[in-house]
């Protein structure tokens, strides 16, 4: 019995008398890639924020790679391999792309500690860093302040600094929403392309990007699980179907 | 005995001064998440307006009203100039407002000069009154009677009329509060101008008490900042509270450990801050 | 920031050696005046850590230099240690007791921080004010013994300066590398993106306070040397109002420039030291520095200069 890459069980997290996901469990096999969809306000970045630290459980546990995280600060549950992105972009505005991408490559190197040798010394940092850039087409663009860059640039650099971390496990949060259809079409291509030892989840709400990506796919609706199954199934469930034109 | 009971009512009436002084930075700092320093300075300004028109006019109530009115109208002054940096970065809030309340320090001392002055209490509220077994100046007693009164009409005001509503709503939730229609930037320049316009009424109601000195307006701005750390920033009756607690905690202190008055009074801010930001009935400075 | 780490380095170097031959130009007034300018300016840099970098406005960095200061004072006048080793002990002291209240205190942030930094040097402010004949409260420590170097080159005024040139050059060696270190980049990071970095998975709040007490530590040490320059040491040091002129340093020089800061803390003091000889009005002068500082120039003058660059080139047409 292999140990799943990450796993919630009975997972709640309560505001003030909403009940923003109610017993979810989930289980994301190793090297796997695993959709998470459903209308607005169901709970997607909710789960996210869960599985991440980021919001608190009020039932149910979390486990990353067969440990349990669930009372783990978020900074623990990064450092032992779990990445995110934001759905609303989290970077750092003052400081270009290469420095933003850096930031996650010495987190994960731990040159990070350095204080007294210059940046440019962190040699696996930079070259990590580099490597990263390249991968996500950032080449362009690295010295540029992010806070100059167009949306699409900064979701992929969103994108890179999560992945300059070499992560187990990828949490996506919406990757390619507000984007062109030639920029979501490189990104699908990409994680199309990620080793087999990376582990990813999305969240999106195009359908097509998630069906087109994963192999597992989740349904959320008001924080609770609909259904799970491969992607035809639950493209072709009547249900789904009308929860999705309901709500939309 | 005598004594001690002498102390608390030094200590009501300084806690009276200081809910006065702290109302007005409390609900500013609460609704516009700015910190203005130079509220003690609006304290000081108005309280030598006053005296000038009093040593002019022989009228208390004149005073008052001309204290008032230069504070609230040079509070109106500043938040309309710098409405923009005052939204800004808390350090640009910070040395705005530091810098104004250097230049109207300043200003007092080129126009007043440096001798601390006095101002002596109307005749109709002078003399003394025997309370509790104690002689006790009739002024001070009535500050404390009028903390009282104040904050129970400012606390139905605040809780129970719509306007209260309306301010409780823009400190709660700014952004709703626009949302549902409320003029959130005219209410911030109203309550800015009369927060202003307090602390320079309450500059003239206190100088038969604490005189009127260089440097005042500092040593207000401090203990006011204590009071709305302790009684939690944006809460009315946490003022009220910590205002008396501070109030007898500064009067005890100083007869009790004169050496360790700082200490007294900042160590519970600090501790606050650490342990329960948000004070006793407020919402977090951070 | 785009000149590199051997650049910096080098114009350390020789900005000290310029400095260092001031006195073949300038008289023994101004030499002490500059010395007292340049251990302020190399305080405010090193609030700039705290502020520009770490993103942290203190108000209390005052009581981190005067509590080395005066624990210097009282160890030479009342216990008769040695000077350095005195000096020693207050820096360390000062240090552990930063290191003690940073983690409370980088828990809060903007307005709480701001409060708590103030009250805190309210409380030092206070027990120096209070402190009997220990602090000799409202009069001050006097004649503190300078320590002796070599050659006994610390007694006169312009050997003082030259060691005092050599200390902040050195100061500012230090703070520069670790701005530019990875460690740096972190607490700009954390700055800009805290969420952000804790999902990176780096300890935020541990960073801030290691910068915290980096900070309160070379103030500390700057604040020793201080006392042994001014032989004096009273509680208007240690006044909260020492600390705005610091934050106003870090302002007006630009934050995470370093230089700016510093250049802005030189020339502050000596605005301050020579208009307060002439005049009265100087929190006036003060105030409207404050005020410029925040309406005109909210980056500093280090942004000036880039400014002026893009009106440059905009009309040269460079640029829309």
């Amino acid at each position: 019995m292999t140990v799943s890459a990450l796993e919630v069980r009975g997972l709640t997290v309560q505001y003030e008398g909403l009940r923003a996901i109610d017993s979810i469990s989930m289980t994301v096999p190793k090297g796997g890639r695993y959709g998470i969809v459903g209308p607005n306000g169901a709970g997607k970045t909710t789960l996210f924020n869960a599985m991440t630290g980021f919001a608190p459980i009020a039932a149910g546990s979390v486990t990353l790679g067969g440990a349990d995280v669930t009372t783990r600060h978020p900074a623990v549950r990064a450092r032992m391999g779990l990445a995110r992105t934001f759905q609303i972009t989290h970077l750092m505005p003052t400081l270009s792309t290469f420095e933003n991408v850096m930031l996650g490559s010495l987190s994960m190197t731990g040159e990070s500690r350095s204080w007294w040798r210059s940046r440019s010394s962190a040699k696996l940092s930079v070259a990590n860093t580099s490597s990263v850039i390249e991968m996500l087409d950032l080449t362009a663009v690295a010295d540029t302040r992010v806070a100059e860059l167009s949306y699409g640039d900064q979701r992929r650099i969103e994108i890179a600094v999560a992945m300059a971390t070499r992560p187990e496990v990828l949490l996506l949060d919406e990757p390619a929403a507000g984007l062109s259809a030639a920029e979501r079409e490189s990104i699908v291509e990409l994680l199309l392309n990620v080793p087999d030892s990376l582990t990813t989840v999305v969240i999106e709400h195009d359908l097509e990007v998630v069906f087109a990506l994963a192999e597992t796919v989740t349904v959320l609706d008001g924080g609770r699980e609909v259904m799970t199954g491969t992607g035809d199934e639950i493209r072709n469930d009547a249900h789904i179907k009308e929860i999705y034109l309901g709500a939309e | 005995m005598r004594f001690w009971t002498f102390q608390v009512l030094n200590g009501l009436t300084s806690g009276a001064i200081l809910f006065f002084v702290t109302v007005g930075l409390t609900v500013v700092t609460g609704l516009m998440r700015v910190l203005n320093l130079a509220h003690g300075a609006l304290f000081l300004v108005g309280g030598y307006a006053g005296l000038a028109t009093i040593e002019a006019t022989d009228s208390f109530v004149a005073g008052l009203a001309v204290g008032a009115l230069v504070s609230g109208l040079l509070g109106f002054a500043i938040r309309q100039a710098f409405a923009t940096a005052l939204l800004g970065h808390t350090f640009h809030q910070v040395l705005l407002t530091l810098g104004i309340s250097f230049m109207l320090g300043n200003g007092i001392l080129q126009v007043f000069g440096g001798t601390p002055r006095r101002l002596l209490a109307p005749s109709y509220l002078s003399g003394s009154v025997d309370i509790f077994g104690v002689t006790y100046p009739r002024y001070r007693l009535m500050l404390v009677v009028l903390s009282m009164v104040a904050g129970l009409a400012l606390w139905l005001f605040w809780e129970r009329s719509s306007i209260g509503a309306m301010v409780r709503a823009c400190v709660d939730d700014r952004p709703m509060a626009a949302a549902m229609g409320i003029p959130v930037e005219r209410v911030f320049s109203v309550v800015f101008a009369l927060g202003a316009a307090l602390a320079g009424l309450t500059g003239v109601m206190a100088a038969p008490v604490k005189g009127l000195h260089i440097g005042l307006d500092f040593e207000v701005l401090l203990l006011a900042v204590i009071v709305m750390v302790v009684g939690g920033m944006g809460s009315l009756t946490g003022a009220f509270i910590a205002s008396m607690l501070v109030g007898m905690i500064d009067v005890m202190g100083q007869v009790k450990f004169p050496e360790l008055s700082s200490l007294t009074l900042f160590a519970p801010v600090i501790l606050i801050l650490i342990v329960r930001p948000q004070g006793l009935l407020g919402r977090p400075l951070a | 920031m785009t000149s590199t780490g051997f650049q910096r380095d080098i114009s350390v170097l020789v900005g000290g050696a310029v400095l260092a031959m001031a006195p073949l130009v300038l008289g023994d007034y101004w030499i002490g005046l500059l010395t007292q300018a340049l251990i302020y300016g190399a305080v405010a840099a090193g609030l700039d850590l705290l502020i520009g970098f770490g993103g942290l406005p203190s108000l209390g960095h005052a009581a981190f230099f005067g509590m080395s200061a005066y624990g210097t004072a009282m160890l030479t006048t009342q216990a008769n240690i040695d000077p350095l080793a005195a000096a020693l002990i207050s820096v360390v002291g000062t240090a552990i007791v930063a290191a003690a209240v940073a983690p409370f205190f980088t828990r809060l942030w903007g307005l709480g921080f701001i409060t708590v930094t103030l009250a805190f040097g309210q409380v030092i402010w206070g027990l120096a004010v209070r402190g009997g004949s220990r602090t000799g409260g409202e009069n001050g420590i006097v004649r503190i013994p300078r320590p002796k170097l070599i050659a006994d080159v610390l007694s006169t005024e312009t050997g003082f300066y030259v060691a005092t040139v050599v200390l902040v050059a050195a100061v500012l060696f230090v703070i520069s590398r670790i701005a530019h270190s990875p460690f740096g980049l972190s607490l700009l990071g954390i700055r800009d993106g805290e969420q952000r970095m804790t999902a990176l998975g780096y300890r935020v709040n541990v960073r801030r306070s290691v910068v915290f007490t980096i900070a309160a530590t070379s103030a500390a040490i700057l604040g020793t040397w201080f006392v042994f320059f001014n032989q004096f040491i009273g509680p208007s040091t240690l006044e909260w109002k020492q600390s705005a002129g610091f934050l106003l340093a870090v302002v007006i020089g630009g934050r995470a420039s370093l230089w700016g800061p510093f250049a802005a803390g030189v020339l502050l003091t000596l605005l301050e030291t020579v208009l307060t000889g002439e005049t009265t009005l100087w929190p006036m002068v003060l105030g409207i520095f404050y005020v410029i500082a925040v309406l005109v120039i909210p980056d500093g003058i280090v942004s000036i200069r880039s400014q002026l660059v893009s009106l440059v080139s905009v009309a040269r047409g460079d640029q829309k």
